[in-house]
């Protein structure tokens, strides 16, 4: 044992037992993050998510019409990618592999962010995104990895972990059902780590009004970080751990495989748990009320329905304590990472659209209306095609909205 | 066969008949108007015209009628949804996925169309008030799609309605 440490030395088990409990030190949480293999992040995957790989799998897998759905946009897709890049190349144009979620392929009536990216002449998208994925999904079918070796793209763009969060109504485990004042958040050095790291760090821009634009809204935050679970800060954990393992295999253990592959994260935006079926009188948002009847309701406000969080400020001060602090990990991930291996550096972006949609923009409860997913693809395309970033590795979606 | 290819075939059909009605209805033929834009009394008057052979062979082609008004509605919400997905300016993408909704209107009126004319042709009733409606609603909302398809494609290839993505940025 060390002074930074809980755990005997090479004790995984125990390391992995204080993750899932919420007591892991940020020392063995670093740790941990460089040693675990990919059995070990299994083993986590099935304590954080209570039930074996097979049936995690099984209940996360997707299938039927989502699927076909799923395969038809695509395919449709890989037309087009083979269409721009048949031609001789051109040095302007960018090849990129998409991997994720609905954010990224929604099969229906939206125009999503990846079908946005794809009208840019000059960037050809090869997209293997699918509607419902789970991050756990998607990085035990490595799907990706087959994808970006046979296309050799400039980009690898990564959208993953909402479902893991929303699906199967995993949102009430996020919580626990009444407000703790010795938050979990105290039991984590790590996640207060983050907290301050958002304090100490801000967006600092000519285009910032106010120094505390990447500072959570302190309101919001202490309403809501009481009600946060153990298991919501070990799920951000194991994310920071899966994440880890991906960009790690793609940019130190296959540098010789892809040797200029960059790539860019996705940090979704403050969900908003709704129950409305978007009833309107505007023609145009015609097919807000006929997307609510998928799924919509049942991600985010029933779940916390369950737990008897009914209150609808307080419902949405949780998503904003949620994705917040998913935004901030997946920031300070990648710090940590250029930080480890230097060589990342210049290769591995987040796109961080927190503020962006605002609470009459969604669709439903977690996607946006198309000309906000518009906005973000316009901050993908920014990174893709070299335009400076607002902050170190930060893409700011917010900072290319039109006024 | 690419949909595309099935989809030109369907528009030029239906647009040699348009024309051919709007040429009879500029000549001065009553029965094209009634055809492209009809009211319950020319309705009703053509209809008092039918023997009843007429109205059996009329049957038959109404019930024909269901695949092809399945079928072309569907089409033609495929390539509205390419359209839309094609699209890069933001109001061009709302107005095709608004063409989406004018698709099912379509479709919906053409339905009740055939179910009335059904109705009709077996003595049943003769709701020639509605018959009118759905038909007129038919044909704007069928127009209204071409129009906005030959208007998004022409803009979208040629770059200058609606002004291109790249282009705008250019300009801004």
């Amino acid at each position: 044992m060390n002074l930074f440490s809980d755990c005997p030395a090479g004790d995984k088990d125990c390391l992995i037992k204080k993750l899932t409990s919420n007591r892991i030190t940020h020392y063995d949480l670093n740790h941990l993050m460089q040693i675990a293999t990919s059995d070990d992040l299994k083993s986590i995957t099935q304590s954080v998510f209570d039930m074996d790989e097979a049936t995690l799998l099984e209940r996360s897998a997707v299938e039927g019409a989502t699927r076909w759905l799923n395969s038809l946009k695509n395919d449709r897709r890989k037309d087009l990618y083979v269409k721009k890049i048949q031609h001789t190349p051109r040095p302007e144009l960018k090849k990129v592999v998409a991997e994720g979620d609905s954010w990224f392929n929604y099969p229906l009536i939206l125009t999503d962010i990846l079908d946005w990216i794809s009208m840019d002449k000059n960037t050809a998208v090869f997209s293997l995104a699918s509607a419902a994925d789970w991050l756990v999904n998607i990085l035990a079918s490595r799907e990706y990895v087959n994808g970006l070796s046979v296309h050799q793209p400039d980009f690898f763009l990564m959208s993953g972990g909402g479902n893991d969060v929303g699906g199967m109504s995993r949102m009430a485990l996020m919580v626990s059902h009444r407000f703790n004042e010795t938050s979990e958040l105290t039991h984590s050095a790590w996640a207060q780590h983050l907290i301050a790291n958002a304090h100490e760090k801000p967006y600092l821009l000519s285009k910032e009004v106010s120094l505390d634009t990447r500072k959570p809204d302190e309101k919001r935050w202490n309403k809501a970080v009481g009600y946060l679970s153990k298991d919501f800060f070990a799920l951000m954990m194991l994310f920071r751990l899966q994440y880890y393992s991906l960009i790690h295999s793609l940019l130190v253990g296959g540098k010789e495989k892809f040797p200029d592959l960059k790539i860019i994260t996705q940090g979704y935006d403050f969900l908003v748990p709704s129950d409305n079926k978007g009833w309107g009188i505007n023609p145009f948002k015609w097919y807000i009320p006929v997307l609510r009847w998928i799924g919509h309701g049942w991600w985010l406000k029933k779940p916390l329905i369950f737990k008897g969080l009914s209150g609808q400020e307080l419902q949405l001060d949780i998503l904003y304590a949620c994705m917040y602090f998913f935004n901030e990990m997946m920031i300070e991930l990648e710090e940590k990472f250029m930080e480890l291996h230097p060589t990342a550096k210049g290769r591995l972006f987040h796109v961080d659209s927190r503020g962006l949609v605002q609470k009459n923009e969604w669709t439903d409860e977690i996607h946006p209306q198309p000309h906000k997913f518009r906005t973000i693809a316009q901050t993908y395309l920014d990174c893709i095609h070299g335009q400076p970033s607002d902050y170190k590795h930060v893409y700011r979606s917010i900072n290319r909205q039109k006024p | 066969m690419k949909i595309s290819y099935l989809l030109f075939i369907v528009v030029i059909v239906l647009g040699t008949y348009l024309t051919f009605t709007a040429w009879a209805i500029l000549q001065g033929n009553t029965d094209s108007v009634c055809n492209f834009w009809p009211d319950a009394d020319c309705l009703e008057a053509k209809f008092e015209l039918l023997t009843t052979l007429q109205k059996r062979q009329l049957l038959s082609t109404v019930h024909l009628d269901y695949c092809y008004l399945i079928f072309y509605p569907l089409l033609l919400g495929i390539w509205v949804y390419r359209e839309m997905q094609a699209q890069a300016s933001v109001l061009g993408n709302i107005f095709f996925r608004f063409c989406l909704l004018v698709v099912v209107v379509l479709f919906f009126s053409d339905i009740t169309e055939n179910i009335l004319l059904g109705y009709a042709l077996q003595d049943i009733s003769y709701p020639f008030k509605t018959l009118a409606l759905v038909t007129r609603l038919k044909w704007i909302s069928f127009a209204f799609i071409l129009l906005s398809l030959l208007i998004g494609v022409m803009g979208r290839k040629t770059g200058l309605f609606p002004l291109s993505l790249r282009l705008k940025n250019r300009i801004e």
